[in-house]
């Protein structure tokens, strides 16, 4: 049987890309190819130049402790504590244990664990597991760090928690990301860019928002739609992020296109137009100052707009 | 009362209470560390394992089935010339060990296999992904993360094990179970019979206690 076919992916160093699909697309198969986990039949992986899949068992070894991976359910070891889980990657590697010591407290704060250390995992809650995780896989200083439904089996709350955690390393170190998930918002928060994987085959690619506010495929206006205007969105550096709705359609698209006509402001369509309860709306991003921003803002208000900022822009 | 005390020759009971022990205690070593081995090895070569080996893995489970399977009576027969071989006698309660090891190892080894087909394989992946070598895994991943049912499996194979060294008596080997039927059944003292019954019952409590302990004491999850 074939999991996958025809893949060929070029993730760009420092950025978060997403892989979206639905269960049996192929998403962990894809995943672990790229740290070889799985042996593909054919084909070719490269991270910063070096081919892993002509690597021996040793070199593959060795490159593997740059590639750091973290699980849906965690995969800790439950008869070490916190800081003996996160320095198990250290022991593999000969390093002293002065070193390996300050290393694992450098790790336990940078995920926010601070007098957890000698907990077991079986006394920790799903976040602070996967913060566990975290730190374990960035212990040696991993270039990649491969994300494999990591906050599927967390509650809405938690997963915010861990994706801002990820994207604040994903800034911090400059760690490239590369994520699986099936939860669209995940996708939203805090990915560059995106592919949609259907039945083993990408049939879409880009960035979020060019992917998602003009789907081509079915499965992605799936996902496209599986998020309405509520939902908090948090895409990086596209500004002020408003939901913009009116009863009434013409209105609506008269006042956007007032908008759009604006000299002193850029703006960008995010998600496409959908219904809510009487009214129909958008969701925009908007870049400009923030006071020629609110000052349109007002102008809608007062034409009888319904507007919401779901982010101001920081 | 004092007839009573007095009916049993305690020196002797003293004597076997220690041969038991001994015999306990070393075989119980060297099938701890036998039934490792063979754990790892049933787990390791076996079918979409780390060091699939389908050869190994059919001569070590058919070696492990074999000796599992005969009865503890028939063993010891059968396993005289070895005894021979490797301790120069076939009598005595160091003659008894390598009979008694070959019966429990095999049962232990079994028990450690299961174990550690209880080890998440997602942890091992996550070892895998870190880069750890096979070896790396077995010590830092299979080995603790199995320790309960390595612990609670050497429980359970002691007390199975002390009611073998029992049975050691047809070659000579002493211990309580030789004076239970020498001097209680063959000479009719059946207090004797009643107090070695009561000391096997007391060591089994003791291992029983110690071994729950300690299984209890590993067990993190």
């Amino acid at each position: 049987m074939r999991a996958l076919s025809d893949v060929s992916l070029t993730i760009r160093e420092g950025e978060i890309f997403g892989i979206i699909g639905y269960s049996g697309a192929g998403k962990s198969t894809l995943i672990r190819l790229i740290n070889l986990l799985e042996k593909p039949t054919s084909g070719t992986i490269i991270i910063q130049d070096r081919m892993l899949t002509k690597l021996d068992e040793r070199e593959l070894r060795e490159q593997r402790r740059s590639i750091g991976m973290i699980f849906q359910h965690f995969n800790l070891l439950w008869s070490r504590t916190v800081a003996g889980n996160i320095a198990f990657p250290l022991e593999l590697t000969n390093l002293k244990k002065k070193q390996r010591e300050a290393r694992v407290s450098e790790l336990i704060r940078l995920v926010g664990l601070e007098g957890r250390a000698s907990a077991y995992p079986s006394q920790l809650s799903g976040g602070q597991k996967q913060r566990v995780g975290i730190a374990r896989a960035l212990a040696n200083n991993p270039k990649v760090l491969l994300c494999d439904e990591a906050t599927s089996a967390l509650d809405p709350k938690t997963t915010d928690s861990i994706l801002s955690l990820l994207s604040d390393i994903n800034r911090k170190l400059g760690l490239t990301i590369v994520l699986i998930t099936h939860e669209m918002n995940v996708i939203r928060k805090i990915c560059d860019r995106v592919a949609v994987l259907d039945k083993g085959r990408i049939v879409e690619e880009g960035s979020v928002s060019e992917v998602f506010s003009h789907p081509v495929q079915k499965i992605t206006k799936e996902f496209a739609g599986s998020l309405n205007g509520q939902q908090t969105l948090r895409f990086r550096d596209e500004g002020t992020i408003v939901f913009l709705a009116h009863s009434n359609e013409s209105k609506l698209q008269e006042n956007l296109s007032v908008l759009f006509g604006s000299d002193v402001l850029s703006v960008k369509v995010l998600g496409s137009a959908c219904v809510q309860g009487a009214e129909t709306g958008v969701t925009l991003a908007l870049k400009g100052t923030a006071s020629d921003i609110s000052a349109a803002l007002d102008r809608l208000r007062l034409s009888g707009t319904t507007v919401e900022v779901i982010r101001h822009h920081e | 009362m004092s007839d009573w005390i007095q009916s049993v020759d305690w020196a002797s009971m003293w004597l076997s209470t220690g041969q038991t022990i001994y015999m306990t205690v070393i075989s119980g070593v060297f099938t701890f560390l036998l039934g490792i081995i063979l754990g790892l090895l049933l787990y390791l070569t076996a079918k979409d394992g780390l060091y699939e080996q389908p050869m190994i893995y059919k001569v070590v489970a058919s070696f492990v089935n074999v000796f599992r399977s005969i009865p503890f009576i028939i063993l010891i027969i059968l396993l005289i010339p070895l005894t021979e071989l490797i301790l120069g006698t076939m009598i005595g309660s160091t003659a008894a060990l390598p009979s008694i090891i070959i019966g429990a190892a095999p049962f232990y080894g079994r028990l450690v296999e299961i174990g550690l087909r209880e080890v998440d394989k997602g942890v091992i992946e996550a070892a895998q992904a870190m880069g750890a070598s096979r070896w790396q895994i077995v010590w830092k991943v299979l080995l603790p993360e199995s320790l309960p049912s390595i612990s609670s499996g050497m429980t359970v194979t002691l007390i199975a094990l002390i009611g073998n060294t029992a049975m050691a008596g047809v070659i000579g080997a002493g211990g309580l179970g030789t004076i239970a039927y020498n001097e209680g059944f063959e000479a009719g003292n059946n207090v004797v019979t009643f107090v070695a019954t009561i000391i096997i019952l007391l060591i089994v409590f003791l291992i029983q206690y110690i071994g729950d302990r300690m299984t209890r004491r590993v067990d993190k999850r």
